[in-house]
């Protein structure tokens, strides 16, 4: 006997071998080959057959009736229906090699409906059907509700996608969630899939992990809960989010503003009430604020444009952008710099290793700044109290100021070059301190630098040839 | 010139692909159940093969006596 023939014999026996292997595994229930077959993430594949099923029943009479659904393996949709009854259609797909096995395990799916006081609940028998087989299907069930009416889903692998009912409730484990104009509150839990809610006329919750949740239209307070996803609020009443992961966008939103977020960027535009924005690793970025502004983050950039009333920004290993404050502005960076233009309020700034600059202010100043020089540019007369530290100060004075001047430079000069200067003294350390009166007097403008101290008259207009 | 001789094994193989070609193509189209086929019916390659080796055994003996 040939090698040839002995290996050609092994060859062929092997491929009995394997052949009775899988055999054997899918009797015991875990399938292989072109047979239906779970997978990660719930999803069968393999040849698969469909088949139909409709029926109806009346909705639960009461004050507030209600729809449960309840699936598994398959989608659920929910709309709006013309007539009294609660519309169901079932759609069964099942995965088996061929349509008359298909066909035969497709007749032992059912439809359940049950009425339980005002409640009137749908689902299916799979759980009799997953007891005894291991054949891979799903059911897909779609129903049309009469406009008032509340509904409760439950899907555990498949999409949700409801519209134009009452009151929507839904939790989902596998599957995108999609819930479009719903009359009254709105509640979602979600664990892997993105969520989209439209056109809600009361409250809304959602709880989502591991999915984008995008939000449009909430008349009344919304609360999210998002973990390694991303979200995207426009037209809300007041929000309030926790955020992990993922970076969160809100447009317009008609209330207070609260988030709590972590690694994630937070970008808010428009809110009419309070914003407070709380995140790390990411910067805070605020447009537009009708009341109070809170922004603190942890390694990243602060930046907040147009708050009406006041600021409180800190941070760390990042910059702090501020520009048209009407309120009192308060302003804490480590390891950064601060740039802030047009404060009406008092300001209150500390930070260090970056430079601070104030270009037009009008109430009291009180900056402090380690390691890094400060540049101050009043825009109208200085009236009142200004205490300022840092390494190096400079002071540009609008005409018609008053104040009383003491400047101190620990190993600098101190530069005063105002016409309205009334009176200098020099301090009983010679060059390094200063005082003066400027205008007549009145308000104590406080100097101190470790280098340089410059008080300059602040030109009309700022030109190449002044800097 | 020397006759191609006839190999058994090859043969069987040749017939194999062929099934095998055929089965899943109609597995695909839902008429039959691969997996169950060819477990049921794959044996019959030993005998295919063992039939061939027979007749190849009988052709050379022919040959031999001619």
């Amino acid at each position: 006997v040939s090698a040839r023939k002995i290996g050609f014999l092994v060859l062929v026996l092997l491929f009995g071998a394997v052949l009775e292997t899988s055999w054997s595994i899918r009797e015991r229930g875990f399938m292989l080959g072109p047979e239906g077959c779970r997978v990660l993430g719930g999803r069968f594949y393999g040849p698969s057959y469909t088949f139909e099923e409709a029926a109806s029943s009346a909705i639960p009479e009461g004050e507030a009736p209600r729809v449960e659904v309840q699936d598994e393996f398959g989608d659920v949709k929910v709309e709006p229906g013309d007539g009294p009854d609660v519309q169901i259609r079932l759609r069964k797909v099942v995965y088996l090699p061929t349509e008359e096995k298909a066909r035969a395990f497709a007749e032992r799916i059912e439809l359940r409906t049950e009425t339980d006081g005002d409640r009137l609940r749908v689902r299916t028998n799979r759980d009799e059907l997953d007891r005894g087989s291991n054949v891979g299907f799903e059911t897909h069930i779609e129903l049309r509700v009469p406009a008032p009416c509340a509904v409760d889903v439950r899907n555990d692998h498949g999409a949700v996608e409801l519209r134009g009912v009452s009151r929507a409730t839904v939790r989902a484990s596998f599957g995108d969630v999609v819930v479009e104009d719903v009359a009254d509150f709105v509640s979602i839990e979600a664990r892997h899939g993105a969520v989209r809610v439209g056109d809600v006329s009361s409250g809304l919750s959602v709880d989502a992990r591991h999915g984008d949740v995008e939000i449009e239209g909430v008349g009344g307070p919304t609360e999210l809960k998002v973990e390694h996803g991303a979200v995207r609020a426009r037209r809300t009443a007041g929000l309030e989010a926790r955020v992990s992961f993922g970076e969160l966008t809100a447009e317009g939103v008609d209330g207070d503003l609260a988030v709590v977020s972590s690694h994630g960027a937070v970008t808010v535009a428009n809110v009419t009430g309070r914003a407070d924005v709380e995140t790390s690793f990411a910067g805070i970025r605020l447009t537009g604020v009708g009341g109070d502004a809170r922004a603190k983050t942890q390694h990243g950039s602060v930046r907040a444009v147009d708050v009406a009333g006041a600021l409180v920004a800190e941070t760390t290993h990042g910059d702090v952008e501020v520009e048209r404050v009407a309120g009192p502005s308060e302003v804490s960076v480590q390891n950064g710099g601060v740039t802030a233009r047009d404060l009406r309020g008092e300001v209150k700034v500390r930070a260090s290793r970056g430079d601070v600059s104030i270009d037009g202010f009008e109430g009291s100043i009180d900056v402090a700044v380690e390691h890094a020089g400060t540049h101050l540019s009043a825009g109208t007369p200085i009236l009142k109290p200004i205490t300022a530290s840092a390494a190096d100060v400079r002071l540009e004075v609008p005409p018609g100021s008053r104040f009383d001047l003491d400047a101190h430079s620990r190993d600098g000069e101190i530069r005063l070059d105002l016409p309205g200067l009334e009176a200098v003294t020099p301090g009983e350390e010679g060059r390094s301190r200063a005082t003066a009166t400027v205008g007549g007097g009145g308000a104590l403008v406080k100097l101190r630098a470790d280098g340089e101290v410059v008080v300059v008259s602040q030109p009309a207009t700022t030109t190449p040839e002044a800097e | 010139m020397t006759r191609p001789s006839f190999s058994p094994e090859g043969a069987t193989l040749g017939v194999s692909l062929i099934a095998i070609g055929v089965l899943w193509t109609l597995s695909n189209m839902g008429r039959v159940d691969l997996l169950a086929t060819l477990r049921t019916w794959w044996p019959l390659l030993l005998v295919l093969w063992g039939v061939l080796e027979l007749v190849d055994l009988a052709i050379r003996r022919h040959s031999g006596r001619s």
